[in-house]
């Protein structure tokens, strides 16, 4: 049993990456933009993730660290395509990992959208992000598509087996 | 927008389209023209005389400016040169007339008289030929008023100010203007509070540098001469802040009078204001300077600075995207740099330190108005100018009431005990014997810190009722600290007259510069037995 933070910008495709984690007879293809945050159980092999989705909205992102006490896993979702406020999403990472209530647990990020044409490569964006300055926590970068589900498993088995190990 | 005279719309950082204008454009607006959901936001783009309303970025609308009164007899000369009635001369000659009357003429009346070659003259007239002289004007500036509500969606009206002096604010549509307002003098910028409906004001910055208000559609009487011409108007929560090209960034309140001012380092380029939605609500002043810096100011206090590279032209702050505090910057080189404030930013006064100290906040400990304290104040506001005589009057009594007792005991002495301040004696005087004989026992004691030479004492009593075996005597010495005993035989002269006083004066020494005694006392004389014969 591991409480993974869903956390990252509005709009960047989270309850999408939820749903799509949700086996296939649950998953709804609708979603609207969340509000507050919703609480989903998603297995994974042996283990059972309880998956805080967090709303990206600007005006609920100081809900994300009521949750950062708890969390044993942390995906922060991007979107690829916004190139433009790639500044914010650095920007509340930087928060979120400076953060004293966030133990030194691993990070994924989703390099999310990457089915639109002006997408960024992961390597890009992980470069936008400043990624290879955090040093003190395991951390991976997986470009995905929320849509499909395509990328997704790569993300969840690394963190499955960095929470094995531990 | 585009200097080749198009509109590009940009998407993210993405160009998403172009669209051709007819004319240079010189204000750009969006907001909200229809009260029904999906609540779409209509564009519209002041260029020349008219205003183009787009909707969905399809053209919606086109607003003409109407037409302004032409001077009849302009009217008439032109009518007469193009129908061949009057000479070129005679024409350019009754319009160099009418100028000088003090009438505004039209472009094409100006262009005809600057025109030297007789010939262009006529080629000129030609070209006008049929087309009778109409006062035509153009837009100079425009903003947006809130109809009936102040909020984010709410339906607005477009508000235009024209070459001709005028201030215009359409219907939410833009297909006819609801005000008609004459400043006259061009506005060269306009700054709205308040909504259509309920209550506004305008401030109008005309190109004469002086300051014009517009309340609820009337011109007001207060017109603020600015120092020098305004390069930015800006309204802020209570105040208009117009920024001028001596430096000065001054916020005056709505009925003219100056709260604050700010002096600037260098020149305003540009000023815009700053509405930041979110956790903090805050309403800031941004100022783009000449030497690169783009400042924030809250009220009059500087909370953010940062610096662009190049010459700012235009800012703007808002939503774009899906980022809701979002700042452009437009620069001279054609740059378009996009700045988005952090969540975390805290532009309250005092975030940067500076201004008031936090103790001037905690309120003084003052007591309530008592209703004493407030009838007091009251009976002092209405007759101060009594109150102030009467007082005068018990002043100047007092004093003299003190100059008298002070002069009687200056000169009769005939206070209880009294003393000089440059000495401290102390002398108890007692009387023994039951009279007619009767003995006065002075005990005198020198207090202070210097022996005393040669001190006459006098003594004074009635010489119908006693008699004194020495009225005056000398102490030849005063050490201080010792107590000395002189007595002095007082003999009733007729018991049957009643008892009186008997007065001891300790005189100065010789040579001293002051007369007053030194020390005086006073005895009262007990009744005297009657003598035995």
């Amino acid at each position: 049993m591991v409480n993974v933070l869903v956390v990252g910008l509005d709009n960047s495709g989270k309850t999408t990456i939820i749903e799509r984690l949700k086996p296939r007879p649950k998953q709804s293809m609708e979603v609207a933009p969340t509000v507050g945050f919703n609480v989903e159980e998603v297995q994974k092999g042996a283990l059972t993730f309880t998956v805080f989705d967090m709303s990206g909205a600007g005006r609920y992102r100081t809900l994300w660290e009521q949750y950062y006490r708890e969390a044993d896993a942390v995906i922060f979702v991007v979107d690829s395509g916004d190139k433009l406020r790639m500044v914010v999403a650095r920007d509340e990472m930087e928060h979120m990992l400076a953060h004293p209530n966030l133990r030194k647990v691993p990070v994924v990020f989703f390099a999310n959208k990457k089915d639109l044409p002006i997408s960024l490569p992961p390597a890009e964006i992980a470069q936008a992000l400043g990624l290879n300055d955090i040093q003190d926590r395991p951390w991976n970068i997986f470009p995905s598509n929320g849509l499909t589900g395509e990328g997704l498993d790569r993300g969840m088995d690394w963190l499955a087996e960095r929470l094995g190990k531990a | 927008m585009g200097s080749a005279a198009a509109g590009r719309i940009w998407k993210g950082t993405q160009k998403a389209s172009e669209h051709p204008l007819l004319d240079t454009p010189v204000a750009i607006c969006s907001y909200i023209s229809e009260n029904t959901a999906p609540r779409l936001p209509a564009l519209a783009v002041a260029a020349g005389s008219h205003v183009y309303i787009y909707r969905n970025l399809r053209p919606y609308y086109k607003f003409v400016l109407p037409a302004e009164n032409v001077n009849t007899e302009e009217q008439e000369i032109w009518q007469k040169v193009m129908e061949g009635e009057m000479v070129m001369g005679d024409a350019v000659a009754q319009l160099t007339r009418l100028q000088d009357a003090g009438v505004v003429l039209q472009t094409r009346s100006l262009q005809l008289m600057n025109i030297g070659d007789p010939e262009a003259k006529m080629a000129f007239v030609e070209h006008w030929q049929g087309q009778p002289l109409v006062a035509t004007t153009v837009i100079t500036c425009m903003d947006t008023i809130k109809q009936a509500i102040d909020e984010p969606d709410a339906v607005s009206c477009l508000v235009i100010g024209t070459e001709s002096g005028r201030v215009l604010i359409l219907n939410p549509a833009g297909t006819a203007p609801v005000k008609n307002i004459w400043v006259g003098i061009t506005p060269a910028m306009i700054a709205i509070q308040g909504e259509l409906d309920v209550g506004y004001r305008i401030t109008v910055a005309g190109r004469d540098g002086k300051l014009y208000h517009i309340r609820n559609g009337e011109l007001q009487q207060t017109i603020i001469q600015l120092e020098a011409q305004p390069v930015g108007l800006v309204r802020l929560v209570k105040h208009v802040a117009v920024g001028c090209m001596n430096d000065v960034i001054h916020a005056y309140q709505p009925n003219g009078t100056k709260s604050w001012s700010i002096y600037l380092p260098c020149h305003i380029l540009a000023m815009q204001r700053m509405e930041v939605t979110g956790q903090r609500m805050t309403k800031a002043l941004l100022v783009a300077l000449s030497n690169g810096e783009v400042r924030v100011y809250n009220e009059k206090l500087l909370v953010s600075v940062h610096t662009v590279n190049f010459p700012v032209t235009a800012l703007w702050f808002g939503r774009y995207g899906r980022e809701d505090n979002t700042l452009l910057t437009i620069t001279k080189t054609g740059m378009l740099d996009i700045k988005m404030l952090p969540r975390t930013a805290n532009l309250e006064i005092g975030a940067l330190g500076g201004g008031p100290p936090p103790e001037q906040e905690i309120p003084l400990a003052v007591p309530k108005k008592t209703r004493l304290y407030v009838e007091q104040t009251q009976r002092e506001r209405e007759q101060a100018a009594d109150m102030h005589r009467t007082f005068q009057r018990d002043l100047a009594k007092l004093r003299l009431t003190t100059a008298r007792a002070f002069v009687k005991v200056l000169t009769d002495g005939q206070g209880a005990a009294a003393f000089t301040t440059s000495t401290n004696l102390s002398l108890s005087l007692s009387v023994a014997g039951l009279g007619p004989r009767f003995r006065l026992t002075l005990l005198l004691r020198n207090e202070g810190a210097r022996p005393l030479l040669d001190v006459p004492v006098a003594l004074r009593a009635d010489p119908s009722l006693y008699a004194l075996a020495k009225a005056q005597f000398t102490i030849p010495l005063l050490v201080p600290g010792l107590q000395y005993t002189y007595e002095v035989a007082v003999t009733a002269v007729s018991p049957e007259a009643g008892s009186d006083a008997v007065t001891v004066l300790l005189l100065a020494p010789a040579g001293s510069h002051s007369s007053a005694p030194l020390l005086q006392a006073t005895l009262k004389m007990p009744i005297s037995e009657p003598e035995d014969l």
